[in-house]
């Protein structure tokens, strides 16, 4: 029901990105993805601005210009807790950035919706129907996950960036309540657009 | 492509997951499974020594601790180096995880995955293998319930139990009783004269004929106050692996383990400290053997030798040690261990 749920509302994202056609950057990123930091894995994603706009604010000696925009970033994830579980996560995050022109320093917030399907390390033991102790493949339970997300990162050359995102999460419907989460994501962002065109 | 592509990773990632290695009975084991019952998802640790065909469950305490918690003190390093010890994460504690109701987390219901872990025990290490169960604090309580349930104490080959609360009425009593037989002498001695007092003074309120589920909270925060008040009892050992590298590099999530301890149902907690089960210990006929503290301020000693007398063999032992308080194994690990080697090895 809840992944359903989930399907349901990146069909939508991903609908809403064709009707408007806003996309001239669509950035790959790649990047380790630590979750509680050092359970290792690895995340692919991509980022789509729904909004762009200019920003300038006057200083005494120069003029400081932001790009800003709203995103949308879809991901995949998987990563492996030791002797515990092997975690694969489908994520869409809502955010704002806003990227010093200058400089090319950015920071982005967003708010993430995830699915994560939490397979259990090693060999699941279930009862069978006849009482006797039975072997299962490839155990998993499904969780919906939503996140508070903050991403730093700096565009080196255009169309190529590194970042790094610190990321809270919570499983719901954990056991009887929610769990704690938390990731670390060390990355690059590669926009094949402008790559292309340098 | 892409679809392809990522097919084409899970597709082995899943052939990684099939070429497990069958466990091997091995003098330095490291093994792990999971046990799905009734909602829930629980690991099972197994670390020691598998050659040796003992394995040794340990059921945690709280309700809320992990099984984990056990691991890395003197007294289960030295049980590793004898036998294989079973750390497992009961449902709803520990990083046990899954998609449970408050009806699902009940005593019986951890009665039932004790059973089917001991049968998963014996079919991934053999049938030959020899089981003992050990129980400390509501770990003795889950343990007594699972002895007297249908024939299940048949599973396994010797019952022990250290601290165990199997008697939450009784043991309520018995705290005001002790508390009353201690901290006289303990001001006497001048020792913490002003706590013993406010600990004395607030369980003479107490009518031991109704004592109220308030009332025995209290008593059971004031029981873990008691103990540390006493002289008698130093060098209680500490885990050796510290905090940051138990937070990030175990198999472990202490901060996930704290959540799910303190979010057990009432209704749970309810159902426990209505639990009774002296009246049914003639029902035990397997090996026991009791460990308790003289200074277990939360389960009395007396809740042991009253169960000592009503088990129901021969083949029982208690041992209350002078210098112990509630959780034995830490205060004496080698006396501790040492009384479970001889209990094994003459019922393995």
């Amino acid at each position: 029901m809840k992944t359903s749920f989930f399907t349901l509302l990146i069909l939508i994202a991903c609908s809403t990105i064709a009707q408007n056609d806003f996309w001239e950057r669509k950035p790959i990123s790649i990047s380790y993805y630590g979750h509680y930091y050092f359970h290792p894995g690895l995340k692919i994603g991509t980022q789509y601005n729904w909004r762009n706009w200019e920003k300038e604010k006057e200083r005494k000696k120069r003029t400081i210009t932001k790009n800003k925009s709203l995103f949308i970033s879809p991901q995949v994830g998987f990563y492996v807790h030791p002797k515990n579980h092997n975690g694969l996560v489908f994520n869409v995050d809502f955010g704002y950035q806003k990227i010093k022109k200058r400089s090319g320093w950015y920071q982005a917030y967003s708010v993430g919706l995830a699915s994560i399907s939490q397979f259990n390390a090693g060999t699941t033991y279930v009862e069978g129907n006849d009482g006797s102790i039975k072997t299962k493949n490839l155990a998993s339970r499904t969780y919906f996950m939503p996140s508070l997300n903050l991403e730093i990162g700096k565009e080196m050359t255009p169309g190529f960036a590194w970042f790094t995102k610190f990321t809270i999460a919570s499983k719901l419907f954990y056991n009887t309540g929610v769990s704690v989460e938390t990731f670390l994501e060390i990355g690059l962002k590669i926009d094949l657009n402008l790559l292309s065109k340098s | 492509m892409i679809k392809s592509s990522l097919f084409n990773v899970i597709l082995l990632l899943s052939l990684l997951w099939s070429c497990k290695k069958a466990p091997q009975l091995t003098s330095a084991m490291e093994d792990s499974f999971y046990l799905r019952n009734s909602g829930a998802d629980m690991p099972v640790f197994v670390n020691g020594n598998g050659s040796s065909k003992v394995f040794i469950l340990l059921l945690h305490g709280g309700p809320g601790d992990g099984g984990l918690k056990y691991r890395h003190h003197e007294f289960s390093n030295l049980l590793e180096e004898q036998y294989a010890m079973v750390y497992w994460d009961q449902r709803h504690q520990g990083d046990s995880q899954g998609h449970l109701t408050e009806s699902e987390i009940t005593i019986d219901a951890m009665v039932e995955d004790t059973h089917l872990i001991i049968q998963a025990l014996k079919k991934r290490y053999g049938s030959e293998i020899s089981v003992f169960l050990m129980g400390h604090s509501w770990g003795g309580l889950l343990g007594t319930a699972y002895m007297l349930k249908d024939d299940y104490q048949t599973e396994v080959n010797g019952w022990i139990e250290s601290g165990g609360a199997h008697d939450f009425p009784l043991m309520n009593v018995e705290i005001v009783k002790k508390i009353n037989s201690i901290g006289p002498a303990e001001i006497d001695a001048g020792h913490h004269t002003i706590k013993w007092v406010e600990i004395l003074d607030y369980v003479s309120t107490i009518d031991t004929a109704n004592i109220s589920s308030e009332q025995a909270s209290k008593l059971n925060e004031y029981a873990g106050v008691c103990e540390t008040l006493i002289h008698e009892l130093y060098a209680k050992t500490e885990p050796d692996v510290g905090d940051f590298e138990t937070f990030f590099f175990s198999p472990t999530n202490p901060l996930q383990v704290t959540l799910n301890g303190n979010t057990l149902p009432s209704s749970f907690y309810e159902e426990i400290i209505h639990s009774s089960y002296t009246s049914q210990l003639d029902k035990i006929t397997t090996p026991t053997l009791l460990l308790w503290g003289k200074y277990d301020f939360k389960v009395p000693s007396a809740i042991a030798e009253r169960a000592y007398e009503k088990i129901n063999t021969a083949h029982k032992y208690l041992k209350i040690y002078d210098h112990a308080g509630h959780s034995s194994m830490r205060y004496v690990p080698e006396l501790f261990v040492q009384d479970i080697i001889t209990f094994v090895e003459q019922y393995k």
